[in-house]
């Protein structure tokens, strides 16, 4: 079978294409129809694609060429990125971009102009290959999304985007799209001088060839101009129209790369170094140079590691679950019932509303409920102020929302959230008290971080459709939410609970119903970690930095403020209660909870957080808290003491089946608290650390931990999390 | 045969006088708020309405066939329709009785009626001969013609029209809708004292029932904040008195006159949305109607005694339910202003007015306490377009209250019409 198909010719019969002014045979239509749903660009479909320029070009007749997709919503949406994440040399990665480079350069060579008529995604690979054409036209519909998003995976443009995309706009222009690797739609694609014309989608391949017609004639003329003025200017001479301009340009990308990735990404400074001279160096040169480059980053660890994230993350937005039919499916964009309007509820209410649900938002009481609602408000009114959405947006956002302080109107929900206090009886009332007015077919679903979903199904006349969906707040900011299905949750239900998740936009792993489920169960010994690595006199900015050098948004006190002290205390003190000894909390908390420092919050916690403007400082006050002299310790040291009890906690996962594989711990960890995705996640570091030393220093430490035995046995083995006997297992 | 039809249930908005706490609300903002809500509180499949209309006197020019915009801003599909009727005070009530027959002649099961307004949303227009003389400016070629078309503006180009003014006004007589009250209070000789007492009755019963009106109100969240909710009607003065009514001087007729602004109902924002279903339909759907629609009709008189309406339509109203003026457990007439309520109470009981309109005595009498039990327009105000569908929710809940009986609901129409529903009101 083909990997990929480029077909020939076949205007559309029926339709009113090939407008009649163009004469039979004179514009050759090639259609990227691969096997890949998403004409995904592998070695094989560049090959085939050589070959059928080949055969092309020695055409007669032809005034010519249109290159466009079969595939609905897709034009080519880049090269295969399992191709990538599968090469282990380097060489053999550059002979794939200089094939790349050649072919999409034919394009551009032929004895006749070929267009790229992009509709649907045209990224990476399929942009550059667009760029390789003559012209290009986008069709203006809300999948067309154009871009070089190479850099999120560890590499660069490496098919020549790196250098034809900044000889067509200018540098200026061309690197913060590759640096941020934004996805434009097509009028600002236009806009930026990407494309060449916009069409509309309705009739998109007829207008085209119109367009296509207009420029054949008059040489181009029209477009060339059109291209200067995007180039040109006397911004342009001054900045990257001379070598000094071309290192300022260069200086201050590189600052800001580096005060965004601290260094620990080398794929957007190998691109500033490609992109800035790209313009002013032969293209046969740059593009040699960008083969090379793309050779070495692709075999690096950070762009395996990227790439196994984007694969695992890929896999948890298309995971359906267990129960695959009808039954399972969410029904988009569906109608959403929230139980509780304060910051998580409101938060959950929002990113729905934004995502085109229905909700009807329920608090007991008028006070909180209208906070609620105004936080929803906000958080329309700032899409609207920038300019993200227009002024009717909003309002159509908003209409979508009903209220209530009553328990009545939920009947027509396709899932009810509850989202009130922590306490089981609490939430069992709120369950009992909506459930007679659901369908059948309703969720109900709970937003649990602690308590036990199979205890609440206790109270549910119809257990099986009771789910927990735990999201992380801020909900807008994080993408991770666990799904978590109790002892008599139907599969029916966690499917249906999943493809919600997808359809607000986020990445859910399967958990099961234990302590703490996934992600606060593996924070807590770190945070405590981290707790007694300041009591034992280590200063609290050291850790905090150490942390953050490691690659964590965040330090770990700085972490604490955010979720609240308190709220730090009571879900260890859960953890303690559930797991034990090695679970015993510092208590250092609790007297930062005596003398009022909950953080953010009261403004007071481990840092000093002032209200409005001001920086965040340390709170010179903990000193007094501390008995230990304080000591110095190594960054390294550090970070493994904070690390440490983490692995061993989520080998215990494993262990446990609370989880189905190493693969999910290291998605939950970088989506729901940020640990650094170049590292691969928690596991696959821990892999790369050694196993060895980690059980060896856990032995070593005074803590009440010990290792696990899958966690020591792997490490006597010399085994790894990832290794070819990785356990995976069923979770429902 | 015709079918029957039900009142399934409905709601409102909470009423607001015009510029306040409803100022910031849209007029389809309104509509939408209280449909949604609707919906959500009886389960109803939106996918099975036939049809929606809304009634809206002063339909603002952004939002042309407020209905539809209504409809789809509720999550109403596409495929249903939905129009926007006018009939003055009473578009309401059009909307509501276009929906009943549809019902009835068998074209929908299913109609979702309503009216609409926001009275503070009223534009102020620039004058037509502003409007003339800009349309030649802009067609000015040269810096001549231009100046000539610059000069031309005179002050008075300037003075807004106050749309809301014309709006109260008869458009064939000019006469602004107090004065036709006035005339009323002068030929059925009511005194201001009357007027004054009535009203106060009227703010009396609304605040004593704002528990039982707060059941028909769907809370309203204020924008572009959000951080409010509006639940009750702004209207109702627990602190009126006959002292606070007897200092307001007249308003309309400033030198004879006896109508003020505190025997008038204020000029008002809200929105009503009633579901209204074939019987067949309510009971395969499983929904306990609040009633169903026994009679209801329109007619015309002379548009300087419009106040009088109420009385010309009930007669029909009443033939067609086959029911007497003394069957009727509660009457909503809508207080437009309190000497056009007495009077038509005095026309009713007259059997020379019941001889004009060729019945052989009086109508009947018209029973004070069975009328506005829970207040009227003058305390909880008078959205125009919204008025209609809101006296038939009112009558049909309180019906459900008192356990069941026949109920009226009716209301003059600016331009010289009245309007009246016979209900009957199904025990709770």
């Amino acid at each position: 079978m083909r990997a990929f198909l480029w077909r020939r010719g076949d205007w559309e019969p029926g339709t009113t294409f090939p407008p009649p002014e163009v004469a039979d045979g004179e514009v050759i239509h090639l259609i990227a129809d691969g096997e890949s749903p998403v004409n995904a660009l592998s070695l094989e479909s560049i090959e085939e694609l050589e070959r059928a320029l080949d055969e092309i070009a020695g055409e007669t007749g032809v005034r010519a060429m249109v290159i466009s997709s079969a595939k609905v919503g897709h034009f080519i949406a880049g090269a295969d990125i399992d191709e990538i994440g599968g090469i282990t040399d380097p060489e053999e990665a550059t002979r794939l971009a200089t094939l790349a480079q050649e072919v999409f350069g034919h394009l551009g060579r032929l004895p006749f102009p070929s267009f790229a008529l992009i509709h649907g995604t045209c990224l990476g690979g399929g942009l550059e290959l667009a760029l390789g054409c003559n012209y290009r036209i986008a069709v203006s519909s809300p999948s067309t999304k154009i871009g070089l998003p190479e850099v999120n995976l560890g590499i660069i443009p490496g098919f020549g985007g790196s250098q034809r995309l900044p000889r067509l706009i200018g540098v200026a222009k061309a690197l913060p799209l590759i640096l941020a690797g934004s996805r434009l739609p097509a009028e600002v694609a236009l806009r930026r001088g990407i494309v060449d014309a916009v069409v509309p989608p309705e009739g998109a391949l007829g207008i085209g060839l119109r367009a296509v017609k207009k420029i054949v004639e008059d040489g181009g003329a029209q477009v060339a101009k059109q291209r200067l003025r995007h180039r040109g200017g006397w911004r342009h001479r001054l900045l990257e129209g001379n070598p000094i301009g071309r290192a300022l340009l260069a200086r201050g990308a590189r600052k800001q790369v580096l005060a965004k990735t601290g260094g620990h990404y080398p794929a957007p400074l190998a691109a500033i170094d490609l992109v800035v001279p790209a313009a002013s160096r032969t293209l046969g040169a740059g593009l040699a140079v960008e083969a090379k480059v793309v050779g070495l980053l692709a075999v690096g660890p950070v762009c395996k590691n990227l790439v196994r994230i984007f694969q695992a993350s890929e896999r948890a937005r298309k995971y359906s679950g267990p129960e695959e039919g009808d039954r399972g499916r969410w029904p988009r964009p569906g109608f959403l019932g929230v139980l509780g309007a304060g910051v998580m509820g409101a938060g959950v209410a929002s990113a729905a509303l934004d995502r085109g649900l229905a909700v009807r938002l329920r608090d007991i009481a008028e006070e909180p409920l209208s906070r609620g609602l105004a936080q929803i408000a906000g958080d329309v009114r700032q899409q609207v102020e920038r300019r993200r959405r227009s002024a009717l947006e909003g309002e159509e956002i908003l209409s979508r929302l009903t209220h209530g302080t009553e328990p009545i109107g939920f009947g027509r929900c396709d899932a009810v959230l509850e989202a009130i206090v922590e306490r089981m009886d609490v939430k069992q009332r709120a369950l009992r008290e909506i459930e007679p007015q659901l369908r059948d077919d309703c969720l109900f679903l709970t937003n649990t971080s602690a308590l036990s979903v199979t205890e609440l199904q206790g109270s549910a006349a119809l257990p099986e459709r009771v789910v927990g969906l735990h999201f992380f707040n801020p909900v807008s900011r994080m993408p991770l939410v666990e799904v978590i299905a109790g002892r008599q949750t139907a599969p029916w239900a966690v499917s249906r609970t999943i493809g919600l998740a997808q359809a607000l936009g986020k990445y859910p792993v399967l958990v099961q119903d234990s302590p703490g489920f996934l992600v606060n169960r593996l924070l807590m010994p770190y945070l405590d970690a981290a707790v007694r690595l300041l009591e034992s006199g280590v200063p609290g900015p050291v850790i905090d930095s150490a942390a953050k050098r490691f690659g964590l948004p965040m330090g770990p006190m700085r972490l604490i403020d955010e979720v609240g002290v308190d709220i730090g205390v009571e879900v260890a003190e859960t953890l303690h209660a559930a797991f034990g000894d090695r679970a015993t909390p510092s208590t250092f908390l609790g007297r930062l909870v005596e003398k009022g420092w909950l953080g953010r919050k009261t403004g007071v916690g481990f840092y000093r957080h002032p209200q409005g403007k001001g920086s965040t400082v340390w709170n010179e006050g903990i000193g007094g808290c501390i008995d230990s002299p304080r000591r110095a310790l190594a960054e390294a040291e550090i970070v493994a003491a904070l690390i440490d009890p983490m692995v061993d906690e989520a080998a215990r996962c494993l262990e446990e089946e609370v989880v189905s594989s190493a693969e999910t711990i290291d998605l939950a960890l970088v989506m729901g608290t940020g640990f650094p995705p170049f590292r691969g996640g928690l596991l696959r570091y821990a892999d790369t650390t050694g196993l060895a030393e980690i059980v060896a220093r856990i032995e070593g430490s005074d803590s009440e931990r010990t290792p696990s035995s899958l966690l020591a046995e792997l490490a006597q083995e010399g085994a790894t999390f990832y290794g070819p006997n990785a356990m995976t297992v069923d979770v429902v | 045969m015709a079918s029957d039809v039900a009142v399934v249930a409905g709601l409102r908005t909470p009423f607001a006088r015009a510029g306040a706490d409803l100022d910031p609300v849209p007029m389809r903002e309104l509509g939408r708020a209280v449909t949604r809500e609707l919906l959500d509180r009886t389960g109803v499949d939106p996918a099975t309405i036939d049809e929606v209309i809304f009634g809206c006197a002063g339909q603002p020019a952004d939002t042309a066939n407020p209905a539809r915009v209504i409809a789809l801003r509720s999550g109403i599909p596409e495929e249903v329709p939905a129009y926007t009727v006018a009939r003055n005070c009473a578009s309401g009530m059009e909307a509501f009785t276009q929906g009943v027959e549809k019902i009835r002649s068998g074209r929908a099961q299913t109609v979702l009626v309503g009216g609409v307004e926001s009275m503070s949303r009223f534009p102020l227009q620039y004058p037509r001969s502003f409007a003339q003389k800009s349309a030649s400016l802009a067609r000015a070629r040269n810096l001549a013609e231009k100046l000539i078309g610059v000069l031309a503006y005179r002050p008075r180009d300037f003075k807004p029209v106050i749309t809301i003014l014309e709006g109260l006004s008869d458009p064939t007589t000019g006469e602004i809708m107090g004065l036709t009250a006035e005339r009323l209070a002068r030929e059925f000789s009511i005194s201001r004292d009357e007027q004054d007492a009535y009203a106060l009755r009227s703010h009396q019963r609304a605040v004593a029932a704002r528990e039982f009106l707060a059941g028909e109100i769907a809370p309203v969240a204020i924008p572009p904040l959000y951080s409010e909710r509006l639940g009750v009607d702004v209207g109702p003065r627990e602190q009126q008195s006959l002292a606070a009514l007897a200092k307001l001087r007249p308003y309309f007729d400033r030198r004879n006159g006896t109508v003020t602004v505190g025997n008038s109902c204020p000029v008002t924002d809200g929105a009503v949305a009633l579901l209204l279903m074939s019987s067949e339909r309510a009971k395969a759907e499983g929904l306990r109607p609040l009633g169903r629609v026994l009679g209801h009709a329109y007619r015309g008189l002379d548009p300087l005694r419009m106040g009088l309406g109420p009385v010309h339509a009930t007669v029909p109203a009443l033939k067609e339910a086959g029911v007497s003026l003394a069957d009727l457990e509660v009457i909503e007439l809508n207080e437009a202003f309190a000497a056009q309520v007495i009077a038509c109470a005095r026309a009713f009981g007259s059997k020379s007015y019941g001889e004009s309109l060729g019945l052989s005595g009086a109508i009947g009498e018209l029973d004070f306490d069975r009328l506005n039990p829970n207040g009227g327009a003058i305390a909880v105000g008078h959205p125009v377009g919204a008025t209609g569908a809101r006296l038939v929710l009112t009558v049909l809940r309180e019906l459900e209250r008192r356990g069941g009986g026949l109920g009226l609901a009716t209301l003059c129409i600016g331009g010289g019409q009245g309007g009246s529903v016979v209900l009957e009101g199904m025990p709770s």
